[in-house]
């Protein structure tokens, strides 16, 4: 997929969702408060999820013919059309990794390699551990929590 | 045979019946398997507690349980190379898996050289890519062999004939991967994944509290016997520091090179799954390979003699606690092998039936006819492995370590092809050829870490290096 169509799918899917979220709204108007609030937070919540951080196509998609079906039968069609194109290729392109998970990346990569010569020592000792050993069993686990972090703050 | 020896290998060999029970009892339970996704890549089901277990026994082998711990015990500190491999591979895992597991699944892809070929359209590059992934793979089934092999040695006490019984292990391993396909490897491994990580941990940390009542303890009595093992380049010189940098790098990017770790990707349910499972399999290398590395130490500390240094782990826990303990630890051991070796078989057997039978001479063959020849491949390549057992023995790290360096030069096509859009088939397949050239030679001429570096590196810069001028090439030839 080219960048152009990349980006018009992602316009297409912001206005859509922005659209389809008042439309439920207006629907909504006339049923009680509570509901139309639980709804309106409910709908928001599965649709940003959804297709702002695309996680799981066929999730999406499901929730997606929930919240047509919702809608006036006129207004399907066009918003069909909108969200299938954007569903179908914004997802594919937005599982890539984000800035700043890449640039953890290249820490852990640095913190492996690059101290190496400082920290190669046999003459300090910490907590009875030789420099060395200790700076990379430390590392393993500082690795195995920097992704355990990286994914707990996608959620 | 002594008691001793009767009762760890009884352990050893109960362990592998039920394994194979699971395996066989799994391909009964879904003996109508219609497609070949359903037999390659168990169709894509697989939630976060299977795959993580899965792929876990599939990356962690005969060499994480055996070869890390004689690595220690020869080289010293240069072993810590190998939590650098893993774990720096789930951080590129965590960022690139994704991307490859939603393509995969959009595309219907099956194995790497699938991924390959719809991401260039290039039935040669396909080719290459699926000759190298077979080809690099049987010395890493011989070698889970030869680790089962040694397990058998050592829990029997050297009275039974090794190397003849894990090839019949081999043969039941065989047997479940033919009929029941993924879905078998996956539940079995399941079963192996979880004993592996509960006996390396477990017996781990029991010897090292024992002998030297916690980690300062060993450190103290290995700085006393042999100060060299602690710090780089080890004992002799062997492992200085451009080595170790140059493996972490290497090997820490070429870790999703390897065709059977990329087929576990595509088994997962979502992307949720596959991210998941890269935590957890980090954490499953932080609470148990970590450990086993140190069991070199603690067999240099003792002074434990050792047939060879690949019987560090299980030398020492026999010593350490008896014939039931050992039985256990060297089932784990066991499981750790089979496991890989049955992830390994099914990967080589599709790629063979689907990349270099149907998508090369029959594109018509149906899903049934696929699932057939995969099978066919599974029982030939594991006549093959058993005859490379029995007739090449060698160290297990120097096969890992040819076999890192062939695989990983598909590295630029598999990762760099994925966000570089304008990369085409000629770049890659020249970069291909020169760098996969290059790790021959250098590896024939001067061993496997010319001037201290390794061989990945050398491969992977003229690798580049070739598909930079090609593209530079076929950019000024097009402008014209």
């Amino acid at each position: 997929m080219n960048d152009y169509s990349y980006k018009t799918a992602n316009i297409v899917a912001k206005i859509a969702g922005e659209y389809t979220a008042l439309t439920i709204r207006e629907k909504l108007k006339n049923r009680g408060k509570n509901k139309k609030k639980s709804f309106n937070k409910k709908l928001s919540l599965r649709f940003y999820k959804g297709l702002a951080r695309n996680r799981d196509k066929e999730r999406d998609l499901n929730s997606l013919k929930t919240w047509f079906s919702v809608m006036k039968k006129d207004r399907v069609k066009t918003f069909n059309l909108m969200l299938c194109y954007s569903v179908g290729d914004v997802l594919e392109e937005s599982v890539g990794p984000r800035k700043y998970q890449v640039i953890v990346g290249l820490v852990i990569f640095v913190l492996w390699v690059a101290l190496l010569p400082l920290v190669n020592r046999s003459d300090i000792k910490v907590f009875g551990i030789p420099l060395l050993w200790f700076y990379y069993v430390s590392l393993s686990i500082a690795t195995t929590l920097a992704l355990t972090i990286m994914y707990l703050a996608e959620r | 045979m002594e008691v001793g020896a009767l009762v760890a290998s009884s352990i050893v060999f109960s362990v592998i019946a039920f394994s194979v029970f699971i395996g066989l009892l799994v391909s009964r339970l879904r003996v109508k398997i219609l497609r070949a996704d359903t037999y390659i890549v168990a169709g894509r089901t697989l939630g976060t507690l299977v795959f993580f277990l899965n792929s876990a026994a599939v990356i962690y082998s005969g060499y994480t349980f055996l070869g890390t711990a004689g690595y220690s015990y020869k080289y010293g500190a240069a072993t810590m190379f190998v939590w650098g491999t893993s774990l720096l591979g789930y951080v590129v895992g965590y960022l690139i898996a994704p991307r490859v597991w939603s393509l995969a699944k959009k595309h219907n892809l099956l194995t790497l050289s699938d991924f390959i070929m719809w991401r260039y359209n290039s039935k040669t590059l396909m080719v290459l890519a699926a000759v190298i992934s077979v080809v690099f793979q049987i010395p890493y089934v011989q070698l889970q062999i030869q680790a089962v092999s040694i397990i058998i040695d050592t829990t029997s006490y050297g009275s039974l004939p090794s190397l003849h019984l894990s090839v019949i292990v081999f043969g039941l391993v065989i047997l479940y991967v033919f009929l029941g396909g993924m879905m078998s490897v996956a539940l079995t491994n399941v079963f192996f994944g979880a004993l592996m990580l509960a006996t390396m941990f477990g017996g781990s940390w029991a010897i090292i509290l024992k002998y030297f009542g916690g980690l300062p303890g060993l450190y103290e009595a290995v700085s006393l016997v042999s100060p060299a093992h602690l710090t780089l380049p080890g004992p002799g010189n062997l492992r200085p520091e451009t080595w170790f940098i140059s493996s972490v790098i290497g090997t820490g990017i070429g870790f999703w090179c390897w065709s059977q770790r990329v087929q576990t990707l595509f088994t997962a349910r979502d992307v949720k799954v596959v991210k998941k499972g890269m935590v957890l399999n980090s954490w499953y290398l932080v609470l148990g390979s970590l450990w086993v590395t140190h069991m070199g130490l603690v067999a240099l500390a003792l002074g434990t003699k050792l047939r060879s240094s690949d019987y560090a782990f299980i030398t020492l826990v026999g010593e350490a606690f008896g014939p039931v303990v050992l039985g256990l630890v060297a089932a784990g051991g066991a499981a750790a092998s089979l496991s890989t070796a049955a992830g390994l078989l099914l990967d080589q057997a599709s790629t063979i039936s689907r990349n270099l039978i149907q998508q090369v001479f029959k594109n018509k063959l149906g899903d049934k006819e696929l699932i057939t020849l995969t099978r066919v491949a599974v029982v030939g390549l594991g006549i093959i492995s058993t005859i490379l057992a029995y007739l090449s023995p060698a160290l297990l790290v120097d096969l890992l370590l040819m076999g890192y360096a062939g695989v990983t030069q598909l590295l630029p096509g598999l990762f760099i092809g994925i966000f570089w859009k304008d990369l085409k088939k000629y770049e890659v397949l020249s970069g291909l050829v020169v760098g996969e050239v290059t790790v021959l030679l250098m590896a024939t001429l001067w061993g496997q870490e010319p001037f201290s570096i390794h061989l990945i590196i050398w491969g992977l810069t003229a690798n580049l290096a070739a598909l930079l001028i090609t593209y530079v090439a076929r950019k000024t030839l097009t402008s014209y």
